[in-house]
């Protein structure tokens, strides 16, 4: 008898509680709890950003060990292609200050340099590895929209939602993001869009032949800063009925590691 | 009872801190979810008290910080949690080794599988690659460990 009491309760307590989930997550996606989300995240900023520290000394010699080898073979690597990028920055110079001369001789303006917001991550999904949330918010100057990359020159993703002090980005690989791409070598434009693990691109025209190991560039068409390197071709895909061909890029970066990253103005 | 609420709470906080701070580092997260577990164990050890409560915070606090939609994963674990009690409170009354391992291996495939289907439907990340399989296998290494551990404290009654 008291077991069944005791059920009937559990069961009208995880009922309500069911309900009020479903009502959360339905608020949340019309976007009615984001003061209350900016709230809960102000208060848990602190606490996030003393994790960080003083886990980052406990796992550090854990990611030095396990990156040993791989750090040995890429210095092997870097060590050989240093002497081939010493020669191209030379050239590169030269072809800079011949382009700075030829833009000063026809009388065009220098090119925008864009502004950025440096931003620390602070939170990342983990069941997706598909979204960060970032310290920068409203407070720091951030409207939405801003391109987020790595220092070197790596899209990360963009921002989509901005709190007062906090903000979230969608990553590159996430299913809603897309982004205009354009190979390094042959120039083939194509569509990327984020697959999970990897992403996925959809080369605009069929007759463009693009090279597995092509690194892929955003083109600049879709509101996105030019040059910006998005992944390397891994597979093309062709199927003898369909019109256009798909293809799958491998992100040259981790985007589960990067702890800092830069944000581009609009 | 209240103490009992805030010790879960306690523990529901640790659980998402080790998830956010450790695991995220060495990439674990994807495979491992602590929370999960801590629903687990205090259905084996039938500390039913406030539990629903602490698995709705303890999901919200989870949706909050892993930048899914709020709700989400609450619904999950809500859901997990109320089956995974039928189950102890109907059909498993005395625990032994086996049942509990077998009870174990059904409730994370379970866990695993709505998860999934519920992730698939919101186009989050649902999928049913390996990595599902190291999910299944490594949280139930984790039971089995735990389970050896409080052996005594589990199986006093048998």
């Amino acid at each position: 008898m008291i077991q069944k009491i005791s059920q009937k309760k559990n069961f009208f307590v995880f009922l309500s509680l069911i309900v009020i989930s479903i009502l959360i997550f339905a608020l949340d996606q019309s976007a009615f709890l984001n003061s209350f989300k900016s709230f809960l995240f102000s208060g848990a900023k602190p606490i996030l950003n003393l994790s960080d520290k003083n886990l980052y000394i406990l796992t550090k010699p854990y990611e030095i060990l396990i990156n040993y080898q791989k750090d040995k073979n890429e210095l092997t690597s870097l060590r050989q292609n240093k002497l081939d990028l010493t020669s191209m920055q030379i050239k590169i110079n030269e072809i800079q200050r011949e382009n700075d001369f030829l833009r000063k001789a026809l009388g065009l303006k220098e090119q925008k340099k864009q502004d950025f917001f440096i931003a620390k991550v602070i939170g990342r999904s983990s069941e997706a590895n598909q979204s960060i949330i970032l310290d920068v918010g409203k407070e720091g100057g951030l409207t939405g929209g801003e391109t987020v990359i790595l220092p070197n020159n790596f899209l990360i993703g963009k921002i989509t939602e901005v709190y007062e002090s906090i903000s979230q980005a969608k990553l590159l690989n996430s299913f809603d993001f897309s982004v205009s791409v354009r190979g390094e070598k042959t120039r083939t434009d194509a569509l990327c869009s984020g697959a999970g693990e990897s992403l996925e691109i959809e080369i605009i025209n069929y007759q463009d032949q693009p090279e597995i190991g092509e690194i892929f560039i955003t083109s600049g068409i879709d509101g996105y800063s030019p040059g910006l390197i998005v992944g390397q071709l891994e597979k093309i895909t062709t199927k003898p009925s369909a019109v256009s061909r798909a293809g799958k890029l491998k992100p040259l970066i981790n985007l589960n590691q990067f702890e800092q990253v830069l944000l581009l103005k609009k | 009872m209240i103490k009992s609420f805030f010790l879960k709470l306690i523990i529901i906080f640790i659980g998402i801190f080790i998830q956010f701070s450790l695991l995220s580092r060495f990439g674990a997260d994807k495979y491992f979810d602590p929370l999960f577990l801590i629903i687990f164990i205090w259905i084996i050890l039938e500390s039913y008290d406030f539990i629903f409560l602490s698995t709705f915070i303890g999901g919200l606090l989870f949706d909050l910080f892993s930048a899914i939609p709020l709700g989400s994963k609450t619904i999950i674990y809500l859901f997990c949690c109320f089956v995974l009690m039928l189950i102890r409170q109907n059909f498993l009354r005395s625990l032994t080794f086996t049942t509990l391992l077998g009870l174990s291996f059904v409730s994370t495939c379970l866990y695993f599988i709505v998860k999934n289907i519920f992730f698939l439907i919101l186009s989050i990340d649902g999928h049913f690659g390996i990595s599902i399989l190291i999910q299944i296998l490594l949280t139930n290494l984790a039971i089995v460990l735990f389970v050896l551990l409080f052996k005594k404290k589990l199986f006093a009654n048998n």
